[in-house]
């Protein structure tokens, strides 16, 4: 379901897409002198770490749209929410942006820890920056070969598997309680500070099965340190073609992807922001980016500000409700 | 072998390579020298300007400014007291004494060859058995690591130099500091006083530049007046004479042992690496009492070992595409954005990025040699400089470090606090070096010794019955009843020479 709707929300924003560049050339007051000045792309993480890349693949050519150089700033911290409780107290004046992650959008807020912001009330969401799936893994020589099998094996030994994650309440942790509920079977969360420590212990054996990020995954997987059980997201990953979804393994309805979404501070002007969503969208469309994408295992987006508002809206709720059926502990 | 080896100096000996080697270990120096500011600093603020190199040479540059960084975090801490890196924190207990003595051209000169010896050693270690040590790595489980970090805690307590009580207090101060921020288990805050500040915990780089920069820089104000500046030193007085270098021989090999193992693990890391070299030299002295007072040993060991970590740090980066740090994440990052992912197949799909970082690594650390020893004379020269100037400069680099780990006014302020403390620790004759070790490890040993007991479903005996996990315990248990053994020795030699009359001592 999830498949069909970006299929077809990605053909409405390419003909809204070309609409909106007829308009442009009406419609300008404030955004014609935006931007005078660098911009800045305010990220959570370090440098380095797969929320940069992204960043820094997307700024590098909305620079050239933009006709000003649009710099990555690393304001590491808090899951992300430093960086975004940034941007969420800067001027609204088009030139301190954000990338907002999952955790810092959705899912630390409902677990009521303290961001320092509030991403309703004090953020403009501009558009989707792609959406990128988990692998589940197994440690090797694990008897499973599929998700099925694997899943079957835990309902019988329930004391026996334990899987790993990035860290309570991220989207891996999630996504695996998301899972066990669909299926119905208890599984150990061991939670990791990070995904290096994960990767680490999974290939050493420590842990049995673990949800990592796809770039390092596939890695891991080609060199046959760990086996691949699925992937998460809605369609099969670039980098793993032959890995099947969790929907096809059997789990209807499953997805379960990280994605990133750029953010301005809350009254940014209308003009701004849609030269922003522009320059973003049109940087979704290069050559260059989707190939970029394609090497992080990252499937692009397509969206408007509004469609992107609704993006966050419906996994706000499937996450809401997956933190309420795992029994997360709240603060 | 011989053929990746060529094939690296090969990659490395272009002059574009040699040149940004070059490039990164001058870097690196300098920033290492300047406190507060780390390579971590360094190489962040690097890293946009190597997408516009080959991938090769990005990694080159940015990988010299690590080792680097290494090198020159020690030169401060012997000079001024003040360590350029946590890392170099240790090398101010005998370092600086040494340059009080007069003798800072030699502290500099080994602890130049101290790097250079723990370096190479750690390239070889990487050259010939890097994946072999990468598996031994992976086969670390979170019950290996806890016994490890317990093994460390137990060998901090003989890091003080003094009294060993006083160094339990400061490890256990450590230790609370370190359950400052998110717990990795539940996810909660803990002790964050609704600061949002403290979730991640408090900054290493805080700690260390506040309790020993800015509390020598306090304790300094108020002696700057009386101390005389340094006379001028000959190069003559900057050799270490034949008993010096025979002395350092030793604990130079272990350091590079202890730092060659320890840099490999993911997560341990130099400053442990260093402290430990440390606290071994301080266990296997017959005279222990020189340490703290210019011992050689204490110069060369954590040196050796600090650049042997760094150099180790990249087996796992490497050949496992496991970052041991957030620095080496960051490197990861620089072939990331090139669109290579690194992973256990990046030796043989990238031969000439593998072995061409290898082979720089041989001409930096040379190059850090033929930098370091002629400007030994240079840097010497800012002891003769006038405090009135270097202090305020000194403080104003620790600032713009601290700032600029996590772009954190808050952390400025903690820098402060910890200043503070740190000039009354210095008073009451407390050792801060305790408290760090207790600050790094305090976290990991938490983290692991809770995974572990998730793993073994809260069973104690399935913990301990872990061979490699029961070993290591049983050695921290072996050197804690050493310890205790040894000290009461020393208790009841004392008293009976004070019980005998005056005059028969």
């Amino acid at each position: 379901m999830q498949a069909k709707f970006w299929k077809s929300m990605r053909r409405v924003v390419a003909t809204s897409f070309i609409g909106g560049l007829a308009l442009l050339g009406s419609a300008a007051s404030v955004a014609q002198s935006w931007p005078e000045r660098p911009v800045t792309l305010v990220v959570g993480f370090p440098p380095g770490g797969s929320t940069d890349v992204v960043a820094r693949i997307l700024a590098e050519h909305m620079s050239e749209t933009l006709g000003q150089p649009v710099l990555v700033e690393n304001r590491p911290g808090a899951g992300g929410t430093v960086g975004i409780a940034h941007v969420a107290n800067a001027d609204a004046d088009g030139y301190t942006l954000g990338v907002s992650g999952v955790g810092a959008s959705i899912l630390l807020a409902a677990m009521d820890r303290d961001t320092g912001y509030d991403i309703d009330e004090q953020l403009d969401i501009v558009g989707v920056m792609g959406t990128l799936g988990l692998v589940i893994a197994g440690r090797n020589g694990l008897e499973a070969k599929t998700l099925k099998e694997l899943i079957q094996h835990a309902a019988e030994n329930p004391e026996d598997l334990a899987y790993g994650s990035s860290g309570v309440g991220t989207p891996g942790h999630l996504a695996m309680e998301y899972l066990l509920s669909i299926a119905d079977v208890e599984m150990l969360h061991i939670p990791y500070q990070g995904n290096t420590p994960l990767m680490n212990d999974v290939l050493g054996g420590h842990v049995d099965v673990a949800l990592l990020t796809t770039p390092g995954a596939a890695e891991q997987v080609r060199a046959g340190g760990i086996y691949p059980f699925a992937v998460s997201s809605p369609e099969r990953s670039s980098l793993m073609p032959d890995v099947p979804t969790v929907i096809e393994s059997g789990y209807e309805g499953f997805t379960a992807t990280l994605w990133n979404l750029l953010v301005t501070p809350k009254g940014t002007p209308a003009d701004v922001q849609t030269r922003l969503s522009d320059a973003l969208n049109a940087a979704m469309q290069d050559e260059d980016v989707l190939t970029s994408y394609a090497e992080q295992g990252l499937a692009a987006t397509l969206t408007t500000p509004e469609q992107a508002a609704e993006f966050l809206s419906t996994e706000r709720t499937k996450w809401i409700g997956v933190i309420a059926d795992a029994e997360v502990k709240k603060k | 072998m011989l053929e990746n080896i060529i094939l690296g100096f090969a990659t490395a000996f272009t002059p574009e390579n040699l040149f940004y080697c070059f490039i990164g270990v001058f870097l690196g120096t300098f920033i290492g020298v300047l406190p507060g500011l780390g390579s971590l600093a360094a190489i962040s603020m690097l890293l946009p300007m190597s997408f516009y190199l080959e991938p090769t040479t990005a990694l080159i540059m940015l990988a010299g400014i690590y080792y680097g960084g290494e090198y020159g975090g020690s030169i401060a801490s012997i000079l001024l007291n003040l360590p350029g890196t946590p890392s170099a924190a240790v090398t101010c207990l005998d370092g600086n004494p040494m340059a009080k003595q007069g003798r800072a051209g030699v502290a500099l000169f080994i602890t130049a060859i101290a790097s250079f010896v723990g370096g190479s050693v750690g390239v070889v270690a990487l050259m010939c058995f890097g994946p072999a040590i990468a598996r031994i790595g992976l086969s670390f489980g979170a019950g290996d690591y806890f016994a490890l970090m317990l093994l460390g805690l137990v060998a901090a307590v003989t890091v003080g130099g003094g009294s060993m009580l006083k160094s339990l207090i400061m490890v256990v101060l450590g230790l609370l500091l370190g359950t400052v921020g998110t717990d990795v288990t539940s996810g909660e805050f803990r002790y964050t006083f609704g600061f949002l500040e403290l979730r991640d915990g408090v900054s290493l780089v805080a700690i260390a530049m506040g309790l020993f920069g800015v509390a020598e820089v306090i304790s300094s104000v108020r002696e700057a007046s009386k101390r005389k500046i340094m006379e001028k030193v000959s190069m003559r007085s900057m050799l270490p004479t034949r008993d010096d270098m025979r002395k350092t021989f030793a604990p130079m090999a272990r350091g590079s042992s202890i730092g060659g193992f320890l840099g490999a693990l993911p997560g341990a890391g130099t400053v442990i690496a260093s402290f430990l070299a440390y606290s071994t030299e301080v266990r296997l002295a017959k005279d222990k009492s020189r340490f703290g007072n210019g011992a050689m040993e204490g110069v060369a060991a954590p040196e050796s070992a600090n650049n042997a970590a760094a150099q180790t740090a990249f087996i796992p980066t490497l050949t496992i595409g496991i970052p041991g740090s957030a620095t080496m994440s960051i490197m990861l990052g620089a072939l990331m954005i090139h669109g290579i992912t690194p992973g256990p197949l990046l030796v043989s799909d990238h031969p000439t990025i593998f072995w061409g970082l290898i082979a720089s690594f041989w001409i930096g650390n040379f190059f850090l040699l033929v930098l370091n020893i002629p400007l030994i004379g240079l840097w010497v020269k800012v002891l003769q400089f006038p405090y009135k100037y270097i202090y305020p400069v000194v403080i104003a680099l620790i600032c713009i470090g601290v700032f600029s780990m996590r772009t954190s006014v808050f952390d400025v302020g903690l820098v402060v606090i910890f200043g503070g403390l740190g000039y009354l620790f210095q008073r009451v004759g407390y050792s801060a070096a305790p408290l760090i070790l207790g600050f790094v490890l305090g976290p990991m040993l938490e983290e692991n010794l809770r995974r572990a007991m998730l793993l073994a479903r809260g069973d104690p005996y399935r913990l301990i019955a872990d061979p490699l996990t029961g070993s290591i315990l049983a050695l921290s248990a072996f050197l804690l009843i050493w310890a205790a053994f040894s000290g009461v020795q020393n208790l009841l030699k004392a008293r009976r020479i004070t019980d005998m009359p005056a005059g028969e001592a």
